[in-house]
């Protein structure tokens, strides 16, 4: 009985650390598509399959590999020189992609409305041709397959498995206003024009940044 | 009972044999609380430090409204074009509908016009008298009561005669137009206009 309060002091202490380390041992990054964070994403083609979004079926782009190699071996050469940089806007919804001093393009971008778009500096690491995006519960689900043209960025506060990217969006029209989880969502003409011009250069369906073929810098704002 | 309770209290908390282990238990205690605090505020300055960036200096912005839009996969086209007193509607270059001119009243093509499937697209109406929205189909076939066209702010006061409609963003899905609305006390409204059912769906979140 005498020595009951210390014990009771060291659980009292035990306990909360035990749970300070739960809470903090968390990840400390969101997530863009609960669906499949944190994998690592993949490149998925599903010319047949529908999707859904905001409770209704959306059909998504059919994409034809085979012809688009061809395409894209035709496509001329990039002469503006300057190193590539995009600045995506959450305040105006806006995307603005430079080289060197000139804009390459800009246009109107949706940025988290479900999902922070969480600002920083950012690097592409991979970028793929189609993915398969989903999440959500409820009338928030959604299930997206053949999402065009994505670029998926990181940084060190943002690890690569958190799906963050920009891509096209074929579920919606409503473009300069948030309307994503967490990604940047371009109009499908837009982001193809934008994959086409950052690096990693394309090398195929799924083109991985590495030392020789680095990824263009992304500074969300 | 009673008795068995005073003999707690003096127990634990009147023995003063035992001051000094309930005193180091509370020092202990507000170490651990004193302790938590600060890596709390630790960890809630670390998420400031990483929302903080710098902004770029600013440039002009796409136009939000023209006379002619293409369809976010490039594969349609909305054009307007005024000959004497009538506006032709084409799609694809192909006539799909007229529409008189009317002085005072300009017809504009938003830049969310298309739905996201192609079907239907929407266009502005700007007057003094406030701006109307309409909606058509692509094809150029009428909506159910041989209608040309859906007049949505029209609908919209029917249906909630003390709101007033801001402004018409874009598409949600392939039939849901995205209306923000406001009223004489509330700014903050958004509702989805069915074109499939002509209905208006109240949204319990604002789409900015």
């Amino acid at each position: 009985m005498k020595k009951k309060p210390i014990y009771l002091g060291i659980t009292l202490f035990v306990s909360l650390v035990l749970g300070f380390s739960l809470v903090t041992s968390r990840p400390t990054f969101e997530c863009a598509n609960t669906g499949s964070c944190p994998s690592v994403p993949t490149l998925s083609i599903e010319n047949n399959a529908s999707g859904v979004f905001q409770n209704q079926i959306v059909k998504p782009p059919v994409i034809d590999l085979a012809a688009e190699t061809l395409a894209n071996n035709v496509l001329g050469e990039d002469t503006a020189q300057g190193e590539k940089h995009i600045y995506v806007d959450l305040k105006n919804q806006t995307l603005r992609a430079y080289e060197g001093d000139a804009l390459f393009m800009e246009a109107f971008v949706s940025t988290g409305k479900w999902g922070r778009t969480p600002p920083g500096e950012y690097t592409i690491w991979v970028k793929m041709r189609a993915t398969k995006m989903s999440g959500g519960s409820g009338a928030d689900y959604y299930y997206l397959p053949n999402v065009p043209y994505v670029m998926f960025f990181y940084n060190s506060k943002v690890p690569k498995g958190s799906g963050y990217s920009l891509h096209g969006a074929y579920w919606h029209n409503n473009f300069g206003h948030v309307m994503s989880h967490g990604c940047v969502n371009m109009r499908q003409i837009d982001a193809e024009k934008i994959y086409n011009w950052v690096t990693p250069t394309t090398m195929g369906a799924i083109t991985h940044a590495d030392a020789s073929n680095t990824g263009t810098k992304i500074t969300i704002f | 009972m009673l008795m068995h309770l005073t003999q707690v209290q003096k127990l634990l908390f009147f023995n003063m044999k035992k001051t000094k282990s309930y005193l180091g238990f509370i020092i202990l205690s507000c170490f651990i609380v004193g302790l938590g605090l600060c890596l709390l505020l630790i960890n809630l300055n670390k998420s400031v430090v990483m929302s903080i960036e710098s902004p770029t200096a600013p440039m002009s912005t796409p136009k939000p409204v023209v006379h002619s839009q293409i369809s976010p996969d490039g594969t349609h086209t909305v054009g307007l074009s005024t000959i004497s007193d009538t506006t032709e509607i084409k799609v694809n270059n192909e006539v799909v509908s007229r529409k008189p001119v009317d002085p005072g009243v300009e017809l504009l093509v938003p830049f969310n016009t298309w739905s996201p499937d192609d079907k239907y697209f929407f266009l502005r109406e700007k007057s003094e008298q406030g701006d109307e929205y309409l909606v058509m189909t692509a094809s150029g076939k009428y909506f159910v009561g041989d209608l040309p066209y859906l007049k949505v702010k029209e609908l919209f006061t029917v249906v909630h005669p003390d709101l007033t409609i801001v402004d018409v963003t874009g598409w949600a899905a392939p039939t849901l137009l995205i209306i923000n609305a406001k009223s004489g006390n509330e700014t903050n409204m958004s509702f989805w206009f069915d074109v499939s059912t002509h209905k208006f769906i109240r949204l319990s979140n604002y789409f900015y």
